[in-house]
């Protein structure tokens, strides 16, 4: 989507109001711009006088603008800007300033010290625009925990085009239709509900041809009714097999999150092993503690040392499951399991490589994995 | 025989601080918001509101978006206060492009605006019951009025929800015949029903025990944290937007404005409490000087342009002070369309407020914010 | 304590009055004139064929995209039993988009488009939301079965009044026409901001309508149901 360019906005020199009078009193020689919007009196103000404008906007006895209603960022394409909309309770005044920055250096002086709900606000702002508050005491995203990583209300971010859904549907069919033809080897990854509605659509061909086929031959129609399912059946088990055969994802390298919970998952072990033991000694609670305590700064030391050498984690990692001797934990038969699955796709597609018919390669591949548990008992 | 009897006292025991997560999936917490509090024994000691589960983009999505079409983004942000929420976007479409829309059209929405904070209101004691512990009574109570202001709505609108029914320059279509007398049977209904909630409530000595005298709030407090609506009036600051700065027919109309003492919980029940009433006041006034006339300003276009210029309009929502920041480029899209949900504002006092005290106070605290979690996240 | 007993004379005097609920299921409120479920289209009984004449109006006004319509020469038309030059060829509503905010109604020229005021217009719990796309016929139904007895039209006449100002029928079917045209020679300045939908005419019916078409068996649509429900 393409957005038009903003327009210049006419130059004409607009009469100030009266807060906008008392805001140039205020602050003599400073380069006020002043303008006018159907409610407020607007004041755009210079990034270096921005901090001193707002404090003299709170703090004056004749402004005296004590609440913040409203804080916006706007993008301008080139700038962006962030616009406070202040109101004086005891004066009963409001007024607009704005403030502009280059996205390029997106960073504007943080006024939650004088009002503390600009608080939120620029948190949000900070997310949603990706202004920074300099000066902010909290500047974590507002709406997500971890953050977007992209400014979604800025122009350069458009709207998803909205699909139009009849032609992506049949799209997305003749297109699954075309790599059934184009089908061997590799299935390329095909949108899963295209595969769906084109199973359905197998099915409901298959179900169609064996109940014309029960039909011609004059079968009852119960005999029908079973060949049809059995019919259903075997296309079934074809492509439950068909599925299997497709390549697995490869076993992914431990990742940093299963690696944090396997970690914990040990320490537990640890913690819960070290305490049985020292009851079993019949030791205070205190020395209890100090035992576990001391156990955990083992382990914690151990794994350092582990981490220190990179090579070596995974290694240890691999060689867990080879020593049988405690009862296996859940680390442990995941990583067993992706192993198998490694197995699984290598011994499948060395098979495939050769050309052996869909039956053949199963028998190889339960040959395969048959030995891979012999071997790791 | 001297028998040791002293009790284990606090401090002999170590305590840690523990966190608790309360929420997003808590019925307390009035949608899907979360607080994860830092609490030392029964004492809370910290409050980290967490919000954003129900971020939908609602300010981006009417920048792309025709002037007429944001309408129905609006009933979606304050979802029990729908017809204030498009109040102010027609409003502030309207002073953006010069449209003045005729008389009638403004009498329908102040009613239907005054309504519908009837409606909320009821919402809030309805809810807020169940958060002191009233569990369902006031609940059922308040529910069976709002449903009869529903039912009413529905006739006009269609909707019981998403009205969709201001449009910038007047309302989509005018209202049934029997409009007066069925306003005013319905007034007298709710009338009735928020006596009742009175009754139930106000002086009952599980509200009085749990409420009065719990995180009060000074005005400058609250000033400073951006409270609005009833929950800055309880602090005792009489402010209303109303009646400090009229918009839409609201001067031609008499009403008070209620204020609460020390800005305590109770403060903010006795408040809307109030308010309800004043509400009802005002639809009796617009009800016996309602015009007939046209419902929708003359000479619009197909499309509506609106000049290039900016607004802030605000307006006083149930909750306090929704805005809507309407920069418009001259097409027929906003360009930028900011939301000031006064729950937003209002949640973000929410650390400030409760710190201090208990964490079952901490839940009523959350509940007389009144928050609307569509409007918070936006 | 006053109050206590005052909370509790309320409750009772609560207890003594009539239940304000309805059993729903069994029993029905009457749903008010205005009311608005989503959105069908109307039958001309007179011509015998649909009011809509496919001008996408309401596919572009649309917020949220939900109306996919094409059009076709009117045979009604040539053989000089209708005025209308051009119809409704497809139409398609996704119900499970709609957000019932009434603005097609409000669009239409031809009043063709209503907000459904009968009970089906909001009961409509599918077990799979592509049953939820609603095709020509399942639009046309209600009003062809006259099970839509009253429809709401007096918005169109209002709020053409300041929005869309109404247009004269012949105006509207040139109007209509230019809008054809409009889709093969760019856009005109009018036109709303939001990319609206333009289908290509030779597009098909939705997957799950053609497929069942195709495969009329009962055991063809359950094992489809089967499928989509998974998904």
């Amino acid at each position: 989507m393409v957005h038009e360019a903003p327009t210049a906005a006419p130059a004409e020199p607009i009469e100030p109001g009266p807060v906008a009078r008392l805001f140039q009193s205020a602050l003599r020689g400073l380069a006020l711009e002043i303008g006018q919007s159907p409610i407020d009196e607007v004041v755009s103000v210079r990034r270096e006088d921005f901090a001193r404008v707002m404090e003299t906007a709170k703090n004056d006895e004749r402004l005296a603008l004590d609440y913040l209603r409203c804080l916006s960022g706007v993008d301008w394409l080139t700038d962006l800007e962030t616009v406070y909309h202040l109101h004086s309770f005891k004066h009963g005044h409001s007024i607009a300033i704005k403030v502009r920055c280059p996205v390029s250096d997106a960073h504007i002086p943080s006024v939650s010290h004088l009002w503390e709900t600009a608080n939120w606000h620029e948190r949000e702002t900070q997310e949603l625009f990706g202004l920074v508050f300099d000066g902010h005491p909290d500047p974590r995203p507002l709406l997500t925990e971890e953050g977007l990583g992209y400014y979604i209300m800025r122009k350069s971010h458009p709207l998803a085009d909205i699909e139009e859904w009849q032609e992506d549907y049949l799209k997305t069919i003749e297109e699954a239709k075309a790599q059934m033809a184009a089908a061997t080897g590799v299935a390329a990854p095909v949108d899963e509900k295209a595969l769906k509605i084109q199973m359905a659509q197998q099915k409901a061909a298959i179900m169609k041809k064996a109940r014309d086929d029960a039909r011609a031959k004059g079968l009852s129609p119960e005999d029908e009714k079973a060949a049809v399912q059995e019919a259903i059946k075997k296309f079934e088990e074809e492509h439950a097999a068909g599925q299997a055969a497709a390549p697995t994802a490869p076993a992914k390298s431990v990742d940093e999150r299963a690696a944090k919970i396997q970690l914990a998952q040990q320490k537990a072990a640890l913690i819960t092993k070290t305490r049985n033991e020292a009851r079993a000694r019949g030791v205070s609670p205190e020395e209890e503690r100090q035992i576990v305590a001391e156990a955990l700064k083992k382990f914690s030391e151990e794994q350092e040392q582990a981490a220190a050498a990179p090579q070596a984690a995974p290694a240890q990692a691999a060689a867990a499951p080879a020593t049988p001797a405690a009862p296996m934990d859940r680390a442990a038969k995941i990583q067993l399991a992706q192993q198998k699955a490694a197995l699984i796709t290598k011994t499948r597609n060395e098979a495939r490589a050769r050309g052996v018919s869909p039956e053949e390669e199963r028998q190889i591949v339960a040959e395969a994995l048959k030995k891979f548990s012999e071997e790791q008992k | 025989m001297a028998i040791e009897t002293r009790p284990p006292h606090e401090s002999d025991l170590e305590t840690i601080d523990i966190n608790v997560n309360v929420g997003p999936q808590h019925p307390a917490t009035h949608g899907v918001f979360r607080m994860v509090l830092t609490i030392d024994g029964e004492l809370v000691v910290d409050v980290d509101p967490v919000i954003g589960y129900m971020h939908r983009g609602n300010e981006k999505l009417p920048e792309n978006c025709d002037y007429r079409q944001v309408i129905g983004y609006h009933d979606r942000t304050d979802y029990l206060a729908q017809f204030n929420t498009e109040h102010c976007y027609v409003e502030a479409v309207e002073r953006l492009a010069g449209i003045k829309p005729p008389e009638r059209a403004e009498y329908i929405r102040v009613v239907l605006a005054e309504m519908n904070r009837i409606a909320s209101h009821l919402m809030f004691f309805g809810a807020f019951g169940t958060d002191i512990g009233l569990f369902g009574t006031s609940f059922m109570y308040a529910f069976r009025d709002r449903e009869t202001i529903q039912d009413f709505f529905e006739e006009i609108t269609g909707e019981r929800m998403m009205y969709n029914y201001f449009r910038p320059g007047g309302v989509a279509w005018d209202l049934p015949d029997n409009f007066r007398q069925r306003c005013s049977q319905v007034l007298d209904s709710v009338e009735r029903g928020v006596e009742q909630l009175d009754g139930l409530m106000m002086e009952n000595e599980v509200v009085l025990a749990r409420c009065r005298g719990l995180s009060p709030v000074t005005v400058e407090d609250g000033i400073n944290w951006g409270l609005s609506g009833p929950m800055l009036r309880a602090t005792g600051l009489k402010h209303d937007i109303r009646r400090a700065e009229p918009y839409s027919i609201y001067d031609r109309f008499q009403f008070d404005i209620p204020t609460g003492k020390q800005g305590d919980v109770y403060d903010r029940l006795v408040v809307r409490l109030e308010e309800m009433h004043q509400s009802a006041w005002i639809v009796r006034q617009a009800l016996e000087t309602m015009p007939e006339g046209p419902i929708m300003a003359e000479g619009l276009k197909r499309v509506l342009r609106v000049p290039a210029g900016e607004v802030y309009m605000r307006v006083e929502s149930p909750r306090g002070e929704y805005g809507v920041y309407l920069v418009s480029q001259g097409s027929d899209k906003p360009w930028r369309h900011k939301v000031r949900g006064a729950s937003f504002s209002n949640l973000s006092a929410l650390r400030a407020m409760s710190v201090g005290n208990f964490v079952s106070d901490v839940i009523i605290i959350l509940g007389s914010i009144d928050i609307v979690l569509c409007e918070v996240d936006r | 304590m006053l109050g206590v007993l005052k909370a509790i004379q309320t409750t009772v005097k609560a207890a003594l009055r009539k239940p304000v609920t309805v059993q729903y299921p069994t029993e029905k409120k009457t749903l008010p004139h205005r009311s608005r479920g989503l959105p069908v289209l109307l039958w001309d009984f007179d011509i015998n064929e649909p009011f809509c004449t496919g001008c996408q109006v309401c596919a572009r006004y649309c917020p949220v995209d939900c109306m996919t319509v094409t059009m076709k020469d009117n045979p009604n038309f040539a053989a000089g039993k209708s005025k209308r030059k051009k119809i409704v060829d497809k139409f398609y509503i996704d119900y499970a988009r709609c957000m019932r905010c009434d603005i097609c109604v409000e669009v239409c020229n031809f009043d063709a488009i209503v907000m459904n005021n009968t009970w089906q217009g909001v009961e409509l719990s599918r077990y799979d939301r592509q049953d939820l796309v609603m095709d020509l016929p399942a639009l046309l139904r209600q009003s062809k079965t006259g099970e839509l007895e009253t429809p709401f039209r007096e918005p169109m006449g209002v709020a053409h009044s300041g929005w869309a100002p109404r247009m004269d029928e012949e105006e509207a079917a040139a109007a209509a026409e230019a809008a054809s045209l409009e889709k093969h020679h760019g856009t005109s300045p009018d036109k709303p901001s939001l990319s609206a939908p333009t289908p290509d005419p030779t597009a098909e019916a939705p997957p799950e309508s053609k497929a069942s078409a195709e495969q009329g068996t009962p055991e063809a649509a359950e094992g489809l149901e089967k499928e989509g429900g998974e998904g």
